[in-house]
């Protein structure tokens, strides 16, 4: 090993070393940091699993309406037509019924189909008992048993005709747990709705719906499985940016007030290491270590915390979700995403508080004299150039035409503009001190002194009543959007002036 | 005696400008060789602990120079003059002298697995020099479970531990009992006499006396300097 290998592994072995035992020693703000890393990154893990396995997706959502399906279709000759000979399909038959029972009469909506054909994989959920067979059976939503009081082996009577059927099972439908159903076999369709085809195509095989002028038999509708567009893409990733940016930022922020303090007690110890021949760069390790040790805990704790949740908690998942936990799968590049950003986060909170340990003059730290920083010109410089060109994306891409991921980037650059000014300002504030009552004297000049924890925490505040304010009008202009659609009766047309 | 291990050649060192300008240091000249433990004696304020800090190169002159072993210190960068510091010079400050989160052994260690020794090397060596200031007993133990004496014994054994070739020693007894003080100096000598260079900075005349010679400072000049071995009551009659 070469002697600068030797010092980079020597020195982040010693690193660790005094970072374990600094956690340890200093339980209470181990465990704040910890905390404030290791809540975010169990959260996003339980998020990520719902997303992944629940409404989350698009993908997901097709498969709660469409099964395994890649068309749906309205079941007639020039369908069939159209599709590729070696297409599979499973009948589909989606109406409305009045159904009676013990606790009295419904009117709701009912599907026949064969549940357990392939092709339905996903669309339902078996809760009890088996799937119905024939024309006598029938299986009913948890829902609808609740309501009408009914449990396998018990009859209703429902159709048109009405016919007495035999409660066989209770199954669920995947795009609505709330949804109060029927389920009968494909057969025998509770009234004389048009019947539709789930299709599922021989594999690589696309289809295209035939033209006008090449259907001889009559029209039909359909419904193709399409992916998102670039456009949803774009919003999701824009979404996720701005989300994972802000509470990252966040947490960096308050975590790093925290790294601020604890760097700030431990600077005699961080200056005898630099006494006995640590280097400004191995002196930020040992700081940078407590990140990064911190960072790791929680991503691995909140990781496990996370599936360990959702494992446990499913059928409460599935309730919030109105969705059922069907092939539970988990993420693992999403997950490991998460724990890698955690640890990031973890690292970048403590990074600032390692550059200055780093940059601290040894001989005022040894002796426990208070070191007067300069006003750091070039970040407030940098931040205000941040915030104008923040402003400047977010104007550009503030109207309807406007890209997402422009508007994520904007706010982003504002929020990083607003980090960079905020020590600068802080200081500032101090000048003023003079001219204020003693209470408020003594609290401004206290925020200066420590202005790098000041900084952070006012910086962390005013992302998180910036990113609020910003939902709140968000959610202010949804609620008062005009109402975009207007009921006709059947056999009328709206036009639009 | 064998050549200069630190040499102080005209060195000054002024802080703040203008009519707040003060001299810590004005014009010091003085040499220290291997196997010589030099004592820095002064009022307070006559530019001791500064001299101290150049001699490390935790402060930089404002004019003249430090040499160490015919490096001059003016000439390295920040990352050259911590690895001087780490493979040839030790400092033993007055207290907190070591990482609260470090064992005794640890702590020895540090400077070594710095440099890049191995971690079990490195333990060997940092035991070998507890061994020898009487302290191998204690490698295991944190700061915060030994003594004042034990702990400038154990600043001693670091500063010391490897190839180091310069002691510097900053009121090293000075929140100690006399008889712990005795303890630590006995060390201190010692290792000097196996072949380090030191300087001692003390305001006790009776500890001075451990030194080959002392040097006065006063207002950061250097006003006066015993010749080698003098007693320490013959450095009481002329401090009197």
């Amino acid at each position: 090993m070469t002697r600068t290998a030797g010092e980079f592994v020597g020195s982040w072995r010693a690193a660790l070393r005094v970072a374990r035992r600094s956690t340890v020693r200093h339980r209470g703000r181990s465990i704040l940091i910890f905390m404030m890393l290791f809540l975010p990154a169990y959260a996003a893990t339980v998020l990520v699993m719902s997303w992944a396995n629940l409404s989350g997706t698009s993908a997901q959502e097709l498969s709660f309406r469409m099964g395994q399906a890649d068309l749906i279709v309205d079941d007639g000759d020039a369908a069939r037509t159209s599709l590729p000979s070696a297409s599979r399909s499973v009948p589909l038959t989606q109406g409305r019924t009045v159904v009676a029972g013990p606790a009295g009469l419904a009117a709701l909506e009912y599907e026949a189909t064969d549940l357990e054909n392939p092709i339905n994989r996903g669309r339902y959920v078996l809760r009890a008992g088996r799937a119905p067979q024939g024309a006598a059976e029938v299986a009913v939503t948890h829902t609808l048993a609740r309501e009408l009081d009914v449990r396998p082996g018990d009859e209703v009577v429902a159709g048109m005709p009405q016919r007495s059927l035999t409660v066989v099972g209770v199954v669920d439908w995947s795009r609505s747990l709330r949804q109060a159903g029927l389920l009968v076999s494909a057969e025998a369709p509770l009234s004389g709705a048009r019947a539709k085809l789930l299709v599922k195509l021989p594999a690589g095989q696309s289809w295209s719906p035939p033209q006008p002028g090449g259907l001889e038999s009559g029209g039909f509708s359909y419904t193709y499985r399409e992916g998102p567009t670039a456009a949803e893409k774009a919003v999701e990733a824009a979404a996720i940016l701005l989300v994972t940016t802000f509470a990252g930022a966040q947490v960096v922020l308050l975590a790093g007030a925290a790294f601020v303090v604890g760097a700030r007690r431990q600077r005699r110890d961080l200056a005898m290491i630099a006494a006995v021949g640590g280097t400004g760069r191995q002196v930020r390790r040992i700081v940078l270590a407590s990140g990064l040790l911190l960072g790791t805990a929680a991503a691995i704790a909140g990781a496990g915390a996370g599936l360990l949740t959702f494992t446990l908690a499913g059928p409460l998942i599935e309730a919030i979700a109105d969705h059922p936990l069907i092939d539970v799968s988990i993420p693992f590049p999403s997950i490991a995403g998460v724990a890698a950003v955690t640890t990031t986060v973890g690292a970048l909170a403590a990074l600032l508080p390692a550059r200055t340990a780093g940059h601290g003059p040894v001989r005022a730290d040894l002796g426990g004299q208070r070191t007067r920083s300069r006003l750091d010109l070039a970040a407030l410089v940098a931040g205000m150039i941040l915030l104008v060109a923040g402003t400047g994306v977010l104007v550009l891409a503030g109207n309807p035409e406007g890209r997402a991921e422009l508007l994520a980037l904007g706010a982003v650059t504002q929020l990083l503009g607003v980090v960079a000014c905020t020590p600068a300002l802080v200081r500032l504030t101090g000048r003023v001190a003079a001219a204020l009552p003693m209470p408020g004297r003594l609290a401004l000049r206290h925020g200066a002194r420590h202005r790098l924890r000041t900084a952070a925490a006012v910086a962390a505040v005013t992302a998180a009543t910036a990113g609020s304010v910003s939902l709140a009008i968000v959610g202010t202009a949804r609620s008062h959007a005009p109402a975009t659609q207007h009921p006709t009766r059947p056999g009328q047309i709206r036009l639009e002036a | 005696m064998s050549a200069a291990v630190l040499r102080f050649a005209g060195v000054s060192r002024a802080y703040g400008s203008g009519e707040q300008t003060v001299h810590a240091l004005a014009e010091v000249s003085f040499e220290v060789a291997a196997g010589e433990l030099v004592a820095v004696m002064g009022p307070s304020g006559s530019g001791k602990s500064t001299l101290l800090a150049l001699a490390g190169g935790l402060d930089a002159p404002t004019s003249g120079a430090v040499f160490m072993e015919d490096v001059e210190l003016g000439a390295l960068d920040a990352a050259a003059l911590a690895r001087l510091r780490r493979d040839r010079v030790g400092y033993v400050f007055q207290d907190y002298n070591l990482v609260t989160d470090l064992t005794a052994a640890e702590n020895v260690a540090l400077p070594r697995e710095l440099a890049g020794v191995g971690t079990r090397a490195a333990r060997r060596e940092a035991i070998a020099a507890l061994a020898e200031v009487g302290l191998a007993d204690m490698a295991g133990r944190f700061p915060d479970q030994l003594s004042g004496g034990q702990q400038q014994r154990i600043a001693i054994a670091r500063a010391l531990v490897g190839q180091r070739r310069l002691v510097l020693a900053d009121e090293p007894t000075g929140a100690l009992d006399s008889r712990t003080s005795l303890a630590v100096l006995e060390v201190l000598r010692a290792r000097i006499d196996a072949g380090a260079a030191g300087v001692l900075v003390t305001h006790e005349p009776r500890y001075a006396g451990w030194a080959d010679r002392t040097i006065f400072l006063r207002d950061g000049r250097l006003v006066d300097a015993t010749g080698p071995r003098q007693t320490p009551e013959q450095l009481l009659g002329r401090t009197a």
